[in-house]
């Protein structure tokens, strides 16, 4: 054993020191493997920025409350009489001033141009109730001010204003037949980042839809609370409404969006890798191929032949890992911090950052070291087991 | 034909590598594929959209209803042939988790803007006229739950489709079967449930006189355009304004949304088909210039320089039809796969054509330099080479 370790370490020098001797090999190799590691990391880096905006930010006592049988909140609609039926629930949470902390809520979208190509796309808008700020309490205001109940006024997340054309603060957007005001911005941790805020009861009469809310957020006393909730509104019989806390929510509306995108990023990162396996295979053959003199040479002169084979393997693993690095460089390069934007449900736009995480650039490098171990497990043991005459005659 | 043998054998002088060359050829083409039906379906809406229906919206939002009196005088617009209503009945059928979509619509003009593709018989018709709840269920939905004609079905409406008694029971009488005669619209149309307007408009609390869109069929086909244009431009200032787009334009408005996905991942596959672009034409220049003495000595034996170097452009062709084919054939058979699965898009086998073209280029540039090298191979240069 002792000398099996004691021979892979100058093998090992050996091999690397004469890599420069075969750059045509070794840079098939580092090339292909960089080109997997940097498409892996940058599919993923998308699924990983879409869960962030449309995952985080949902709090574990808050619930939202939808009509039954609604996957999201633009495909449900709860009749306005029930939202007091809901919030006098003793399990409800109080604001200092003993009002219940509840927010009915208007999710709705209208249309506004992109910035980039001042093409036509969805501008996602929710009314929320006086204690709106209170329940989603991610949202922070970093510039301008509140939206003032009973004007036509709206607070712009930054993604809405980073992405669309005309939500300056200050700036008028026609809404309707109304014209609203930007009186702030926001940042949440959230899916509002992709919204636009205003105050329901403004946003109702102005479109003149006042007979149903989409849904009722309420915050619980505790997260203990919740059963007892739930309980209470399936009893009732005329609520017809379904339970989700907020966090559980967010999370299943991620799994839909991005779920579908892990999936095909999984699916390409697969078959690329496949591709490269059969491709940096086929490269380790022919410098395996190209070295049989070598190491039969090798081994005539006394070396083990397990210890050539691990040699052999330890290259092709460090060409790997130069190869995963560039890749993993290139992809952060290229787009660790990019804004983009896609299709979310309701038709709005989903504004997200895509971000290449340490976590991501070790699956990464662990996919590159992965494809080179295998891909030089068969070519060196093939090589080494040629009787080392018929290797040195070649 | 007499050298096809001669070709393919000297394709298997190695099978390891020829096996491993294809291998990495067949999942390049076979992203290459995927990656053209992508791009081909977020620029080319299904043309089950239908091209020749335009769609009249709220302005303001998708969400937003339209007045039902409006239909008057979208029916007196010039050019106009039929009119329909559509409001979408959001729901339930039976557990939460079954969530269905209910269509209050016109029934005849609904059916005749669509008539080469979708229709009922004429006793059907005569039934559903009779039959206040009476629906038309498409065979999807209605193979999902069973549904046969008479049964009565009940849906549970959201709280916008309170009725006056306070119930959320929409109950609807199967009256028909969509017969759909075009099976590229069964993924618009075979899991809708069509029910008559009156039986909504009759029942409803809230909304009366309310509907979400209007489907309008232009006289000619080449006016819809003009039509949805001259709609909107009779109800500007009104308190209502009215959006009107052609069905396949608008899907195309909401496809360019997909944006950015659709960039970024036809980027990232561009990386990936350059990256084994270049591991395969690296592995056959190896092999040719392995097989280097080999060819010598078929010019030793008196074939001419032309002949080598077209029998190496032949095996590339080969090898590269060889590993298209297969990648290419893998994306074809996986696009209906794929399809299900993904609701928005839908991805079109025609998208396919131009990995074919890309195939025959790659397989050129990879046998170009081999063939010009093996026809100014010099014998007695080349029989020294060590293979």
């Amino acid at each position: 054993m002792l000398r099996f370790i004691k021979q892979v370490g100058p093998l090992l020098k050996l091999g690397l020191q004469t890599v420069s001797q075969r750059k045509g090999t070794s840079s098939v190799i580092v090339i292909g493997i960089a080109g997997v590691v940097a498409v892996l990391i940058s599919m993923l880096a998308i699924g990983t920025g879409l869960d962030r905006s449309l995952q985080g930010g949902g709090r574990d006592d808050n619930v939202l409350l939808m009509s039954a049988g609604s996957g999201e909140e633009t495909a449900s609609a709860i009749s306005r009489d029930t939202i007091p039926v809901v919030t006098s629930l003793p399990q409800v949470a109080h604001a200092g001033n003993g009002t219940p902390i509840a927010s009915a809520e208007i999710v709705t979208v209208f249309p506004a141009k992109f910035n980039k190509t001042m093409e036509d796309g969805n501008v996602s808008l929710r009314g929320v109730g006086k204690q709106g700020l209170t329940i989603h309490s991610d949202i922070q205001l970093v510039d301008g001010q509140m939206f003032r109940p009973g004007l036509q006024e709206l607070i712009v997340g930054v993604g809405v204003a980073r992405m669309f054309h005309g939500f300056g603060l200050g700036d008028k957007v026609r809404i309707g037949n109304g014209i609203w005001t930007v009186t702030g911005h926001y940042t949440s941790q959230s899916i509002h980042d992709s919204e636009v805020l205003c105050d329901i009861d403004t946003l109702q009469s102005a479109l003149g839809m006042g007979t149903y809310v989409n849904s009722i957020y309420v915050r619980l006393r505790s997260r203990a609370d919740l059963q007892g909730f739930k309980d209470d509104v399936a009893r009732n019989a005329t609520l017809h409404l379904v339970t989700q806390v907020e966090s559980e929510y967010f999370a299943s509306q991620s799994e839909s969006m991005s779920g579908t995108l892990r999936t095909i990023a999984y699916a390409i990162g697969t078959i690329m890798a496949l591709g490269a396996l059969f491709g940096s295979i086929h490269s380790l053959y022919i410098s395996a191929d190209a070295r049989k003199t070598e190491m039969a040479t090798l081994r005539a002169i006394g070396f083990r032949n397990d210890s050539i084979i691990a040699a052999f393997m330890i290259e092709a693993v460090v060409l790997s890992l130069v190869g995963g690095c560039i890749g993993a460089a290139l992809a952060w390069a290229a787009f660790n911090g990019y804004t983009a934007s896609t299709i979310n449900t309701g038709l709005s736009q989903v504004v997200f950052k895509l971000s290449v995480s340490w976590s991501l650039v070790t699956t990464g490098i662990t996919w590159a070291c992965a494809i080179g171990l295998l891909g030089a497990l068969v070519p060196a043991i093939r090589a080494a087991r040629l009787p080392v005459a018929v290797a040195l005659r070649a | 034909m007499k050298y096809f043998f001669l070709i393919w054998s000297s394709l298997w002088h190695r099978p390891g590598r020829t096996v491993l060359t294809l291998l990495s050829m067949i999942t390049a083409f076979l992203l290459l594929g995927i990656m053209q039906m992508v791009s081909y379906a977020l620029t080319h809406p299904s043309p089950a959209f239908g091209s020749d229906i335009v769609v009249v919206m709220n302005k303001s939002s998708y969400g937003l209803p339209l007045p039902y009196a409006y239909r008057q005088t979208i029916e007196s617009t010039p050019g106009v042939a039929l009119v329909s209503v559509n409001t979408v009945v959001d729901g339930y059928y039976r557990d939460p988790k079954n969530t269905i979509q209910a269509d209050a619509v016109d029934i005849q003009p609904f059916l005749a803007m669509r008539s080469a593709q979708i229709d009922i018989t004429a006793d059907e018709m005569r039934t559903l006229e009779a039959t206040r709840t009476g629906a038309i269920v498409g065979p999807k939905i209605a193979a999902k739950y069973g549904w046969k004609v008479g049964d009565r079905i009940t849906m549970q409406g959201n709280g916008k489709f309170i009725q006056e008694d306070g119930s959320l029971d929409w109950t609807f009488t199967v009256v028909a079967i969509l017969n759909v005669k075009d099976r590229g619209v069964m993924d618009q149309l075979g899991g809708r449930i069509l029910f008559q307007r009156a039986y909504l408009e009759e029942s409803r609390l809230f909304g009366k006189g309310n509907v979400d869109l209007f489907l309008v069929k232009p006289q000619q086909f080449s006016d819809a355009g003009q039509v949805a244009q001259a709609i909107d431009a009779r109800f500007a200032n009104s308190s209502f304004e009215t959006r009107s787009a052609p069905l396949q334009a608008l899907a195309m408005t909401i496809l360019k949304q997909v944006g950015d996905i659709g960039f970024l991942v036809s980027l990232i596959t561009s990386v990936v088909l350059a990256t084994l672009a270049f591991m395969i034409g690296n592995a056959m220049m190896h092999t040719f210039h392995e097989r280097i003495p080999e060819l010598a000595v078929m010019k030793t034996l008196g074939f001419s320089s032309q002949f080598v170097a077209l029998m190496t452009v032949a095996e590339s062709l080969l090898v590269c039809a060889l590993g298209a084919g297969g990648g290419l054939g893998l994306a074809y058979m996986l696009a209906p796969v794929v399809n299900r699965r993904l609701p928005v898009i839908e991805l079109s086998q025609t998208g396919l054509l131009p990995g074919i073209a890309m195939a025959m280029l790659l397989a050129i540039a990879v046998a170009l330099i081999p063939a010009w090298r093996a026809q100014k191979l010099q014998i007695v240069d080349a029989l020294a080479t060590k293979g």
